[in-house]
């Protein structure tokens, strides 16, 4: 791979008003960081850290929009009494030179979060919620037009908020298995109103959600969505619709779009890919029966997807030729090569998450030529530590490796 | 004896068990090997279930109706893991059983 395509992505991407140092983003991923659902300092300092090596943008993730869309009741929610720690936020990581966005994201039926109003979630349709089980969550409520009302206006005020926090752009999770991606999926979503069924109808939520969103942040803000490529099952969105989708997205006005993948409630670990933790998930669960049924049914619920590079690009590139919106390519960007290749692929951005986490200074390395490649070995171990005090890489020399107190 | 994943296991039931799990992993999947391990799993569910729920409920006092309500609970909740291991061990592959067994070995082992 050509040295220029790889120079490429250190050079300034111009994302809507936004003005970008370089062509890498760090990809959402759950902190752990925010006990009581507000922001600690420890996440400040996570991103300043990552904003302080090299990368473009990063992404504060996870954060719902309202406390009914929490998976759990531990997870950030936009709110008046955290938009001060999140404006400090934004301030520590501009002082560092990279830009700041955030996940705006909604849990629909996925949820544990003991809080919920007669303890239901709420899902395009009535769906068996296996993660709330041993929560008494046993069933989505299906949403009715009031509902999803709200649930618009609650992501636009989010979205408004973020802007009022200092963030350059917002991060719409249309994937994964969340709210807005149980609409689009052909599993989850089974309505026969106009919310359903055909993909026209499946896509009307996500599509009001964005128009709502932009109505509220103005033209010139970069509003990126975070989109499934495919969910990972028989019966679940695949790449003909995904295609379709982004161009849905592309002439609805968002700036990019992250190609990613999985739904988190079935394929838990499609969109990471490497090595399945789940002796390490059993020790940081709380619940003695999720505890218990991950012993007993760990290996058939948790599927092994192996690991290789830009897993995501031979589906990434049926979009690209599909949209000319900028491009997020995200799933295993782990060494100087696959940064070249996304760009000589004509992605205009990558998103980097677990080698950033290996090493916070991972894109200056890759720039100054320091390093090739990432050592990270993918096995997703990081994954139990958000649970044990926030995300970090648990091998013995990683740069990321947590410092004892 | 104290596990990987924190919760004793009687010598019986984890002697079953164990020998369940040889006996997938040597590739022996008969029916009778696979009603074994269900068994072993039921009985592993059942002290799991002493471990955390009563053992915890001990420790903190619980009164005389509290306790009944845990172990009404409790038989509940044993009856639910054991219908879904019964539904569920039948049908598994002899890849997935190989998986399921291997990874009960590396859990349980002291």
């Amino acid at each position: 791979m050509s040295n220029d395509a790889l120079q490429t992505a250190f050079t300034p991407f111009q994302l809507g008003g936004l003005t970008l140092r370089n062509r890498t983003i760090k990809t959402a991923t759950y902190e752990g960081m925010c006990p009581d659902s507000i922001p600690s300092d420890d996440l400040i300092e996570h991103h300043r850290r990552i904003a302080a090596g090299g990368i473009g943008m990063t992404t504060v993730a996870y954060c719902a929009v309202s406390p009914n869309g929490r998976t759990f009741k531990e997870q950030m929610y936009m709110r008046p009494e955290v938009m001060p720690q999140l404006k400090r936020l934004t301030d520590t990581v501009h002082a560092e030179g990279a830009a700041a966005s955030i996940q705006l994201g909604h849990c629909g039926f996925f949820s544990k979060n003991t809080e919920l109003p007669g303890r239901r979630s709420l899902g395009p349709s009535r769906q068996f919620n296996a993660y709330g089980l041993f929560k008494g969550i046993f069933f989505s409520k299906a949403m009715t037009h009031d509902d999803i009302r709200q649930v618009v206006d609650e992501f636009a005020t989010a979205a408004e908020r973020a802007k009022a926090c200092g963030f350059d752009a917002v991060e719409l999770h249309l994937g994964h298995g969340y709210l807005l991606s149980q609409f689009l999926s052909p599993w989850s979503n089974r309505r026969t109103d106009e919310y359903g069924g055909s993909l026209e109808n499946r896509l009307r939520l996500p599509l009001e959600v964005v128009r709502a969103v932009r109505e509220r942040v103005g033209a010139d803000f970069p509003i990126l969505c975070k989109v499934n490529l495919r969910d990972g099952f028989r019966g679940g969105l695949d790449i003909d619709e995904s295609v379709q989708i982004c161009q849905a997205l592309e002439r609805e006005g968002v700036d990019a779009i992250v190609m990613s993948g999985g739904f988190t409630s079935k394929t838990a670990l499609y969109l990471l890919r490497g090595d399945r933790p789940l002796k390490q998930m059993i020790e940081v669960e709380e619940s003695w029966a999720q505890k218990l049924a991950l012993i007993l049914f760990g290996p058939l619920v948790i599927r092994k997807y192996p690991f290789r590079e830009l897993f995501f690009r031979e589906d990434a590139l049926r979009v690209r030729e599909a949209v000319g919106l900028p491009l997020v390519l995200l799933g295993g960007a782990h060494s100087a090569e696959a940064l070249a290749t996304a760009m000589a692929d004509g992605f205009e951005l990558v998103a980097i998450g677990r080698a950033v986490i290996h090493d916070p200074d991972f894109v200056r390395k890759i720039e100054s030529g320091e390093i090739e490649r990432s050592g990270c070995t993918h096995c997703n171990q990081c994954i139990a530590e958000m649970d044990r005090g926030g995300v970090a890489c648990v091998l013995p020399d990683a740069p990321g490796r947590r410092q004892a107190a | 004896m104290a596990t990987h994943v924190r919760f004793p296991l009687t010598e019986p039931t984890s002697a079953e068990l164990f020998a369940a799990i040889e006996k997938i992993l040597q590739g022996d999947q008969t029916p009778e090997t696979v009603q074994h391990l269900a068994h072993a799993l039921e009985g592993l569910t059942s002290e799991a279930m002493d471990f955390f729920l009563f053992g915890i409920a001990e420790r903190i006092s619980l009164g005389g109706f509290m306790m009944k309500t845990v172990q009404l609970g409790a038989k509940t909740a044993e009856k639910g893991f054991g219908m879904v291991i019964r539904g569920l061990i039948h049908r598994l592959s002899p890849e997935q059983m190989h998986e399921v067994a291997t990874f009960l070995k590396e859990v349980t082992s002291p």
